[in-house]
């Protein structure tokens, strides 16, 4: 039997790439159908997402699953892509590589921003697809299911999910430390300055739903235009306190050579605002806000460096936390493949195993009744139970030995062999 | 009944390994906090147990002594720390209410007395009526003031401009402050309710002829103090100049002074209240273990707790 995965990522290609080798709804539908064609016998699954295409192929037989080659040259006359042009880009992996690969995508941690939750719906979604199609067989979907739980497990069990790593992430876990979650649709957000870095912090506070987005800068024309790409107010920068004065969160990234607010001047506005709190992001470098005015009450003032140096612990943490997720994969890679070897080796003969008992036991039975024909269908009942329980105990010792041992990790065709020549299965 | 092997120092130990588990540092991060609940739980089952059995064995309402009221806040804080866990997981609450639970047991243990003095007339209705509506009282005093603390000790962290860790997470500053307002606004009006009823007992009292009911008694004035305090505190939260870590401090500062009129008035002077509250002081058993062992004597009502009502 032989497992394949072969795909590209946001790594190994291009968004150009990746773009031309996207499947999503009827060309999902029709690649599956075109890899069955080229393909048959072997079970197929295809996840695309923005970020990768993958194919993950098996087969009983493993001269029938996919190769890097023919895999690629199936793709690439998919796509109506050049071989060469796509080779380069595609990754393969075989048996156990694949299944660690899949369980990493499933956990997340082959994403763009590991922990995200979005990957495990993507992977389900494929998997579904594919069930549709009658792509799946035994392999596959022990696989999907297991590739399921596993990224469940990763999500419940580690804290990827929670560390936050991009600077605007930071500031919004900063904002949540001072307003309550369910108190933003009453809050306002001020953006002094229309940069990109400003735009890109905005996206995130935006995120909690303000109530009202304010953008002013020197030139009124880009306020008015990032006003428009944000869905704010463009507010004329003239009346700068005034807007102070109104927000609840501030986010500074003007390219101002000096300071715009001192602290003499905030604390005016803070006596305006009725010492109301204020939560202020000043990625400006240089700052647009004075240091000292973080040390006014209820003024929580964070700049570049406070930021960098909180996402700084959150990345150290996240790499804990892929630590652990990844010693959840290399267990649970070891169980699957485990697992599947047993079903694979052992399930045959130990269906053939209670089969002929079964048959062994039905005929006993019939004799007996036929020598005993006074008993009553009660008596009968009763005796075929106690048989079959007889024959469950005693069949089951050798079937746990044959688990432990596939389980364990060891070679189990010695046990396999002498079950069959004590009990002569196949003989 | 195996109930009456159970003393306070079972529980009293349980909750001290809980605060001990949350502040330990040796202890392994993610086994911190469940350990801390076990014990918790388990101190908590056992606190239930001791409060049931005396009550039920003494036939009296648990709150008619300061040690018996000190114990019923500590359970209230029990069961909230336990509901609070359950809902917001993420909040690190153990540090703030567990000293406290532990606190409170530690008086009650420390004040135990079996002296109880019988209600009659008007006071055996609104003498209890006083005492629930103190301690009620009490339990928002203590919200305000764990809300207040954790707003001091959340300001101190986002100043020094960290993020919360695994293990210390607190609510956002907003949702502390309102907490805060709301535990204010309601020791406030329920002090206010439970004294004035408090005083018109005493007047009625008096009236009747008793002349050991004094207004100007230690229990009494300090009791006042702390409903001045609120009073000011409900007046001065929304200024500008008071809003946030000021009314948090006064908050700190409200409360322990309704903690030394429950405990420090009740150790330190000498007031008829005693007799009616508390009385001999360092006899150990909380809650007298027969009706019949009670000295009855006549009074109108006590300041946080309720007079006897057998």
């Amino acid at each position: 039997m032989r497992i394949v995965l072969i795909g590209c990522n946001h790594r190994s290609a291009p968004v150009a790439m990746r773009e031309r080798l996207a499947c999503d709804g009827p060309k999902l539908d029709r690649a599956l159908d075109a890899f069955a064609e080229r393909f048959p016998a072997v079970e197929t699954v295809v996840l695309s997402t923005c970020n990768r295409m993958e194919l993950v192929a098996a087969s009983e037989q493993p001269a029938a699953a996919p190769e890097l080659e023919s895999a690629a040259a199936f793709l690439a006359s998919f796509h109506g892509v050049a071989a060469a042009e796509l080779r380069p880009h595609l990754y393969f992996h075989a048996d156990q590589d694949a299944v660690r690969h899949l369980f990493e995508v499933a956990g997340s941690l082959d994403s763009l921003v590991p922990g995200e939750s979005q990957i495990l719906a993507q992977v389900k979604d494929a998997y579904r697809v594919a069930l549709e199609h009658g792509l799946t067989g035994p392999v596959m979907n022990a696989l999907f299911q297991k590739a399921i739980a596993v990224g469940k497990q990763i999500h419940t069990a580690t804290e990827i999910a929670r560390k936050k790593v991009s600077v605007s992430s930071v500031a919004v876990e900063f904002a949540c430390e001072i307003f309550q979650a369910e108190q933003f649709p009453q809050k306002t957000v001020l953006v002094i300055g229309a940069g990109k870095m400003g735009e890109l912090t905005l996206e995130h506070l935006r995120e909690l739903r303000p109530g009202k987005i304010l953008i002013t800068n020197r030139t009124a024309q880009k306020a008015d235009e990032a006003a428009a790409r944000c869905g704010g107010r463009s507010v004329p920068f003239e009346r700068l306190d005034d807007w102070l004065t109104e927000a609840d969160l501030v986010l500074s990234t003007t390219g101002s050579p000096q300071p715009l607010v001192n602290r003499h001047r905030f604390a005016v506005i803070m006596h305006r605002r009725g010492n109301r709190p204020v939560f202020i992001v000043d990625i400006a470098v240089p700052r647009d806000f004075t240091p000292d005015i973080g040390d006014l009450e209820n003024v929580y003032l964070y700049n570049i460096d406070d930021l960098e140096r909180e996402r700084g612990k959150n990345l150290q943490a996240r790499e804990r936390e892929m630590l652990k997720a990844r010693a959840i994969i290399d267990r649970e890679t070891t169980a699957f493949l485990a697992e599947l070897a047993h079903q694979r080796h052992s399930g045959p003969v130990i269906s053939q195993l209670r089969q002929e008992w079964a048959a062994r036991r039905d005929a006993e039975l019939a004799r007996l009744f036929a020598q005993r024909p006074n008993l009553t269908p009660e008596d009968r009942s009763a005796i075929a139970r106690t048989l079959e329980r007889f024959q469950n105990q005693l069949l089951h010792q050798p079937v746990s030995a044959l688990r432990s041992a596939a389980e364990n990790g060891h070679h189990h065709h010695g046990l396999l062999d002498a079950l069959k020549r004590l009990f002569h299965i196949g003989q | 009944m195996w109930a009456e092997g159970i003393k306070l120092f079972c529980f009293g130990a349980s909750y001290s390994a809980a605060l001990a588990c949350e502040a330990a540092g040796f202890v392994p991060a993610r086994w911190r906090r469940t350990l801390s609940l076990v014990f918790v739980a388990a101190g908590l089952v056992a606190h239930t147990l001791y409060i049931g059995h005396r009550t039920i064995g003494a036939r009296v309402c648990p709150i008619t002594t300061t040690a018996g009221s000190l114990l019923v806040l500590s359970w209230v804080l029990a069961v909230a720390y336990l509901s609070i866990h359950w809902f917001y997981p993420r909040v690190t609450l153990g540090l703030f209410a567990l000293p406290l639970i532990v606190g409170l047991v530690a008086s009650a243990g420390f004040l135990g007395t079996e002296s109880r003095r019988e209600l009659e007339g008007w006071a055996r209705i609104w003498g209890p009526v006083h005492g629930a509506l103190l301690a009620i009282g009490a339990i928002a005093v203590i919200v305000g003031f764990v809300a207040g603390v954790m707003y001091l000790v959340q300001v101190r962290r986002l100043k020094a401009k960290h993020l919360p860790s695994e293990l210390f997470d607190l609510p956002s500053l907003e949702l502390l402050e309102r907490i805060n307002r709301h535990g204010i606004t309601a020791a406030f009006s329920l002090l206010t309710v439970g004294l004035g009823i408090g005083v018109l007992l005493a007047l009625h009292a008096r009236h009747e002829g008793d002349e050991s009911i004094r207004l100007l008694d230690p229990k009494v004035i300090f009791a006042t103090l702390v409903w001045l305090a609120f009073g000011f505190l409900l007046q001065v939260r929304s200024r500008p100049q008071f809003r946030g870590r000021r009314v948090a401090l006064l908050t700190i500062i409200a409360f322990c002074l309704m903690l030394f009129t429950m405990v420090g008035v009740e150790l330190l002077m000498s007031s008829w209240h005693q007799g009616v509250t508390g009385g001999e002081k360092g006899v150990r058993n909380l809650f007298p273990a027969r009706p019949a062992e009670c000295i009855a004597q006549k009074v109108p009502g006590t300041f946080f707790a309720v007079g006897g009502v057998s």
